[in-house]
């Protein structure tokens, strides 16, 4: 999967994900968007997030993908802005061995 | 600023993100119990802290709420008898809380699609989807005759998303059960509610001609060539179509016409095509020629003594639903399907139609809105409106608030705007608590004429201190205006003043941005003009006029 088309999905899921921010709070479509440790977006609001971007990439792919169960795994979670997150996804050995 | 509360047994944090986007501009405040508290919640006796509340929504899942329930989803031996004693119980502890809440908002209760439970014999005795049939028609005769609880079919939700209206993801991570797009539904169902009881809910739907009534144009093909009926799809889900508004007429939405055509070639096409659903008397007006399809509008509801807000355009040519949707911005104008196989489903989506209750005056709202329009042409034949009301044959029953008109009366008082002196809005409740005094008094008007009947239209209230009778509602719809009603009212509150021995009837004008109607009649209406010019009075001592009208009392 082109890293791309790994952007466009994520920001699939934010445009649904945005139906539960009020409207100052909404979140943009851009690369540095700030989505762990930000302002915009509480923990329950990252869920979110994070399944509607699952369901995108399986929707998609037409397979189970595990992405929330990886990051929950981390000893520390590294990420921060959807950069980050794009490259995170795109190195999941799961969703490589589907790529 | 109105305050709701949400009761729930599971994580209603989504709901409440997507109701404080969809309830902002209305100033809701939204407050949330801890997710498994619902009962304790539901037992709280407190009158106090349930006035809080403008709204009250109870959303729970049956294994949430109805333990034994839960224990048949594990196959434990459970009678059905223990299941519903358990549904009784927990909606007598709703029916407690009622009298002190406006609204209260319940789900119906449904379970994931993929619990099977026995399987092919799941429908019968002792299977899940039995008990939850049950479970849920004991639900409904519970609240059957509650006037403020809403039961929200949430399986007709479920049934139209499909498999997206869980998330297991969204259960497991969070607690929350359902998906952002069931909850958007459900959100739309209250939406509803709330509109049709402050009186939003649509009420008259424009329609085209050709290719939107009928396949084909009419002044081209003429009314023989028309694609509707027959052995044709197309022909028959034009049909279909107007079955479908025809249903919506039975049910008291009002049909009109906006057409680009020739009036006479128009009108015999839908008098004489053989398959013509729709009859020329379903219709409450109309305007076929060739002029700009938005003034038409505008002046077709004008007319109909309607806001524009309450209607509906459709028309197959995006062009001028585009050019109606940008000149009558309040109009409802939906995107419409291309295909006329897929218009009685677009038309069964619009939600708008929707009432709380359906009155009498509902179900016969076309024939009264044809009878108004009769009695306009004979206006124009007649100068004198003194001439033109006896030519009317008016008749006038007049009785108290009771059982039989309590409905209605609430309606007219909580949707009147224009001709409303205090513009007081009122619960079941309040009213009944309100009429507990013997100083409040309260009479409704229904009015009739050779024309048909138009059902009850008016109401006064009155409050008595002190030998001084405060009219405290003088409420008429628009539809009997200017037929001396509101001058019978005052005459019947002034009788009765009179057999009381009161001193003086006075009426105070609170002004709304709607109701200068009613100031500029009684301003007209013989009663005197306090300092305040807001206060009217009248001595009791003096007779006032009575109007020329057959009166009724039915007390």
């Amino acid at each position: 999967m082109e890293k791309e088309q790994i952007i466009q999905l994520i920001f699939n899921a934010i445009e649904s994900t945005n139906i539960l921010l009020p409207d100052d709070q909404k979140l943009e479509k851009k690369l540095n968007e700030i989505i762990f440790g930000g302002e915009k977006i509480d923990s329950l609001g990252i869920l979110n997030l994070f399944i509607e971007i699952e369901s995108q990439f399986e929707n998609t792919l037409q397979q189970e993908v595990m992405i929330i169960d990886n990051i929950i795994s981390m000893e520390e979670i590294t990420l921060t802005d959807i950069n980050t997150i794009v490259d995170f996804i795109a190195n999941l050995d799961d969703l490589k061995i589907l790529i | 600023m109105m305050k709701c509360k949400v009761i729930s047994d599971f994580n209603v944090q989504n709901l409440i993100n997507i109701l404080k986007k969809d309830f902002s501009l209305s100033g809701f405040q939204f407050d949330l119990c801890n997710f498994g508290e619902v009962m304790p919640v539901l037992l709280n006796k407190d009158e106090n802290y349930w006035k809080l509340y403008e709204f009250v929504i109870i959303f729970t899942r049956p294994q949430g709420i109805i333990s034994s329930f839960k224990k048949l989803m594990h196959f434990e031996d459970i009678s059905l008898n223990l299941i519903l004693k358990e549904v009784d119980e927990f909606c007598s502890h709703i029916i407690n809380i009622k009298k002190h809440v406006k609204i209260i908002f319940i789900n119906s209760w449904i379970i994931n699609s993929y619990y099977r439970g026995l399987g092919i014999n799941d429908l019968k005795k002792g299977g899940l989807a039995n008990a939850l049939l049950q479970m849920n028609l004991r639900l409904i005769e519970n609240f059957e005759n509650e006037r403020n609880i809403f039961i929200i079919d949430t399986n007709r939700i479920c049934n139209y998303l499909g498999k997206s209206s869980f998330n297991n993801k969204l259960w497991y991570y969070t607690k929350i059960p359902y998906s952002n797009e069931f909850f958007l539904d459900f959100i739309d169902e209250i939406k509803i509610i709330n509109d049709s009881i402050k009186g939003k809910a649509k009420k008259l739907i424009v329609l085209d001609l050709d290719n939107t009534l009928w396949g084909g144009i009419i002044g081209d093909d003429g009314w023989q060539n028309l694609r509707l009926g027959g052995h044709d799809a197309t022909g028959e889900a034009f049909v279909d179509f107007q079955k479908n508004l025809k249903s919506l007429k039975n049910r008291g939405i009002l049909l009109a016409i906006v057409s680009k055509n020739e009036e006479n070639i128009a009108l015999e096409g839908i008098k004489n095509h053989p398959e013509m659903v729709l009859d020329i008397k379903d219709f409450v007006g109309w305007r076929i020629n060739w002029e700009d399809k938005a003034k038409n509008i505008a002046d077709l509801v004008s007319e109909l003594n309607l806001g524009l807000q309450s209607v509906v355009f459709i028309d197959d040519n995006p062009y001028e639903r585009e050019r109606v949707k940008k000149t009558l911005t309040e109009i409802l104008v939906p995107d419409w399907p291309k295909n006329p196989i897929e218009y009685t489903k677009a038309l069964s989506e619009l939600k708008h139609f929707d009432r709380i209750s359906l009155s009498d005056e509902d179900k016969k709202r076309t024939e009264i809105y044809i009878s108004e329009k009769d009695r306009n042409m004979l206006k124009t034949q007649i100068e004198s409106i003194d001439e033109w009301l006896k030519t009317l044959d008016i008749k006038v029953h007049i009785e108290q608030l009771n059982e039989g008109n309590i409905r209605r009366t609430l309606q007219l008082l909580n949707k009147s705007n224009q001709m409303n002196l205090s513009t007081r809005r009122l619960t079941e409740s309040e009213l009944n608590n309100w009429m507990k005094s013997d100083t409040s008094k309260l009479w409704t008007f229904s009015v009739s004429d050779k024309f048909g009947n138009m059902g009850l239209t008016a109401i006064i209230s009155l409050e008595i201190q002190d030998k001084v009778g405060k009219i405290v509602d003088f409420v008429i719809s628009c539809r009997v205006l200017g037929r001396k009603i509101e001058n019978l009212m005052l005459f019947h509150i002034i009788e009765y003043a009179k057999s009381k021995n009161l001193d003086k009837i006075s009426a105070k004008y609170l002004k709304t941005a709607k109701n200068l109607p009613c100031l500029n009649f009684f301003n007209k209406s013989g009663f005197s003009i306090e300092e305040s010019k807001i206060e009217f009075t009248w001595d009791v001592k003096k007779t006032y006029p009575k109007p020329d009208l057959t009166v009724i009392f039915l007390d």
